[in-house]
């Protein structure tokens, strides 16, 4: 594990400097409005008792799962960093708001009396007394919340923004235990040190006497210009990094195939045009999430697949048949939201049902109307959503008249070596699955197109299209120029190869000469 | 001799409160030190904060060298006064110079005529010079109360409210402290009201001594009067106590 930990490390430090920074980007950022917010609101309900009720509501949204928080904020500030930042920051605000209130709330009654008794103007009073003195229990709360942010910016990945999630939320969704260490670890250290440093200057706001030589330091002016320099020199790397006039956003989903595209996208676009690529990788939420990123201009294109854009965009609930109904999704997609099924790239990622050849010979089987004959001898797997789906075993056998001898429930990585090892005769796939290319399997034939079909193309904004006309060839380049079988491969190379994406794409649009080396 | 501080027809009611003053009337007199004693919850505390507005009478009128109250500026007519209260409460994050110079620094005076307050007054109260970066906790009780008399007087003000401030002193500490009060008053000339429970410590510190029970005033005059003519059986009683003492 070290080893490949290691190797990983060496070989991306790229890719994983880059999520450091942007973990730390979106962290800093939140822990940043979360403190100014936090110790506004703080301050106001110490100082305006009648407006308690704040905190409650403070305490109410802290007991929303995070993870529903992000998901809450998808429909308003939509996918990405914004929405992230947003939704770190509000969970942020409860340690500083509860700090800051009870900090100045408890200070003894009598210093605030001699303070004021002395002429202090309410201002003078929060200012010199209240807040120094409340200064270590603000700052045991910055240290909290700021650690707190750190862990939970790994989940903002779930939104689409960047940051180590992505590493370990890939890692999920790809079987790549190493690169989910790797994420974790990243996390832990980025936690660890930011709290030592923190801890540092809490022990130094801890003792009265430190309190003053603390605040001190920021009286003095070159203090407060290296800072300021400091904050420029950030917000114009940031502001600098996002030009959005040329750069283009992908969006892909949470799965192998999606990576890869993802990956395929990026690099083609980048090879044939002058524009910088923003790819956000494993949005998780899928089709729907991705969609409405587009209509707000998160994104301006990603690999989808007709059949599901048909049902979980369109809302259609007849089966989806490429040839008769492609002209329609197009037209729909046109008309409603102004995007473009730019093109397809040549591969359909339908279900199908494949038998070991042993089973297709013995029974001859070629088509599903042959299987249905013999289906009363034999044993079906899948995974347990096929059972439920409305489109899953109850209507397929009602649709061919199958009647198996027995089904059963599998993870989509046991399938396989069910089928193997004879536990099942009969095995539903996904027909572009990496794993299939170890396994040999005989695919048979929807002979009643009772599956939709899904091809696999692009989505675009047409306002993308009109605006850099030149995506379009970059896209035209990849139409038709994937097969079944070389994205079966290339999701063998990463599922069970354990390569990267980036690389498995690389080598495919180099091997086609799409790209140049 | 004039009226430097002149309470009249006061009468301070509390919702949540039995308790009451009533018709208080009372005129201290320029650069005398009052000594305020009574009962716990007989008002000798709220006489105090009265004058420098910390508590709001019902109604009535307080005059300060002849002029209302209720018309000025809270925040200058506090500034104007000194206020020394109970217990160590110099400020925690702030260093002995910082805690002296607090008024001063309200008020803005420039660095120069700081620095010389400060100087003049960690001296007039029989503190070190070195004692001036450390902070409150490094002090010592006796020496925490001394910088509370001198951050009280730093910006000079006329009036010095004290509330009990030796109160919480070992009885050697008190009663240095309060010979070098009464040394740090003939060198300024102020006027001081000086609230105590202690019967000894205002005779001895007062020019005169005002008597309170349950709001109101028992006796007003010189603690030899005090102590020969005791108005009501209330001064007689406080007195008793003090001479078992005494004769002990």
């Amino acid at each position: 594990m070290l080893k490949e930990l290691w190797m990983l490390f060496s070989t991306q430090s790229d890719f994983f400097l880059n999520l450091v920074i942007q973990h730390l980007e979106i962290s800093l950022i939140a822990v940043i409005l979360a403190i100014i917010i936090g110790l506004g609101l703080g301050i106001f309900i110490a100082e305006y008792p009648r407006n308690k009720w704040i905190l409650i509501v403070v305490n109410l949204i802290y007991t929303i799962p995070s993870i529903a928080l992000f998901g809450f904020m998808i429909p308003v500030t939509g996918v990405g960093d914004t929405s992230a930042i947003i939704a770190l920051t509000i969970y942020g605000l409860l340690p500083m708001v509860r700090n800051t209130y009870t900090g100045i709330k408890t200070i003894d009654d009598k210093i605030i009396e001699a303070a004021k008794g002395m002429g202090s103007t309410d201002r003078q009073l929060l200012l010199k007394i209240k807040l120094p003195i409340a200064f270590p229990h603000i700052m045991a709360a910055i240290r909290n919340m700021t650690v707190m942010t750190i862990a939970l910016c790994g989940i903002a990945s779930f939104i689409g923004a960047g940051g180590l999630g992505v590493a370990i939320y890939r890692g999920i969704t790809t079987n790549n235990i190493t690169l989910i260490v790797a994420g974790s670890i990243l996390i832990s250290i980025l936690a660890i040190a930011i709290d030592l440093i923190l801890g540092y200057f809490e022990k130094l706001s801890d003792n009265g006497a430190n309190i003053g030589k603390f605040i001190n330091i920021f009286k003095n002016k070159k203090v407060i210009a290296a800072i300021v320099i400091i904050c420029v020199i950030v917000g114009g790397y940031i502001a600098y990094q996002e030009n959005p006039s040329n750069t283009v956003h992908i969006a892909s989903k949470s799965y192998t195939e999606e990576y890869v595209m993802g990956q395929i996208l990026k690099q083609t676009i980048e090879d044939k045009t002058n524009l910088n690529v923003d790819l956000t990788e494993g949005v998780a939420g899928g089709s729907g999430t991705i969609q409405s990123g587009l209509e707000k201009g998160d994104f301006d294109l990603y690999p989808e697949y007709t059949g599901v854009s048909w049902m979980s965009i369109l809302k259609n609930t007849g089966i989806y048949q490429e040839d008769s109904d492609f002209h329609e999704l197009n037209q729909t997609y046109n008309d409603d939201y102004n995007m473009s099924w730019y093109n397809k790239y040549g591969f359909e990622n339908s279900y199908g049902i494949a038998v070991t050849p042993e089973v297709a010979e013995k029974y001859d089987l070629k088509t599903y109307s042959d299987l249905a004959a013999v289906s009363n001898q034999l044993t079906f797997g899948a995974e347990s959503d096929f059972f439920a789906r409305e489109d899953g075993l109850d209507a397929l056998s009602k649709t061919y008249g199958m009647n198996f001898k027995d089904t059963m429930d599998l993870d989509v990585s046991l399938k396989y070596d069910a089928i193997n090892q004879g536990q099942i005769d009969v095995v539903e796939i996904y027909e572009t699955d990496g794993r299939l290319e170890d396994t040999e399997l005989v695919e048979l034939e929807d002979d009643k197109h009772f599956f939709p079909s899904y091809y696999a193309g692009t989505i675009i904004t047409n306002q993308e299209l009109a605006d850099h006309p030149e995506i379009a060839k970059a896209l035209d380049a990849l139409t038709g120029k994937i097969t079944t079988e070389d994205m079966v491969h290339m999701n063998y190379l990463v599922d069970v190869k354990g390569e990267e994406p980036s690389e498995v794409a690389h080598n495919f649009l180099v091997n086609k000469g799409i790209i140049g080396e | 001799m004039s009226a430097v501080i002149e309470f009249k027809d006061i009468n301070k009611h509390y919702d949540d409160s039995d308790f009451s003053i009533d018709n208080f009337n009372l005129d201290v007199e320029e650069g005398d030190i009052v000594t305020i004693i009574g009962t716990s919850g007989c008002g000798k505390t709220t006489v105090l904060k009265m004058i420098n507005g910390l508590i709001e009478p019902s109604s009535g009128e307080i005059f300060i060298n002849g002029s209302p109250i209720s018309n000025a500026d809270v925040v200058e007519l506090r500034r104007g006064i000194g206020y020394a209260i109970q217990g160590t409460l110099l400020f925690p994050h702030l260093t002995i110079r910082d805690n002296i110079a607090y008024v001063p620094n309200l008020i803005n005076e420039s660095n120069e005529k700081i620095e010389s307050d400060v100087l003049k007054w960690i001296n007039i109260v029989g503190l070190d010079e070195s004692l001036l970066e450390r902070y409150p906790h490094e002090l010592s009780g006796g020496q925490q109360q001394r910088v509370g008399i001198a951050r009280a007087l730093a910006a000079s003000p006329k009036i010095l409210l004290m509330d009990e401030p030796f109160s919480a002193v070992d009885e050697i500490t008190r009663n240095q402290l309060q010979k070098e009060l009464k040394q740090i008053h003939e060198k300024t000339g102020i006027t001081i009201l000086f609230v105590t429970h202690d019967i000894g410590e205002a005779l001895y510190l007062g020019d005169k001594v005002l008597v309170m029970k349950d709001g109101a005033i028992e006796q007003y005059d010189t603690p030899r009067n005090v102590l020969r003519h005791p108005k009501t059986e209330f001064v007689d009683k406080l007195l008793e106590r003090t001479k078992i003492i005494d004769q002990k």
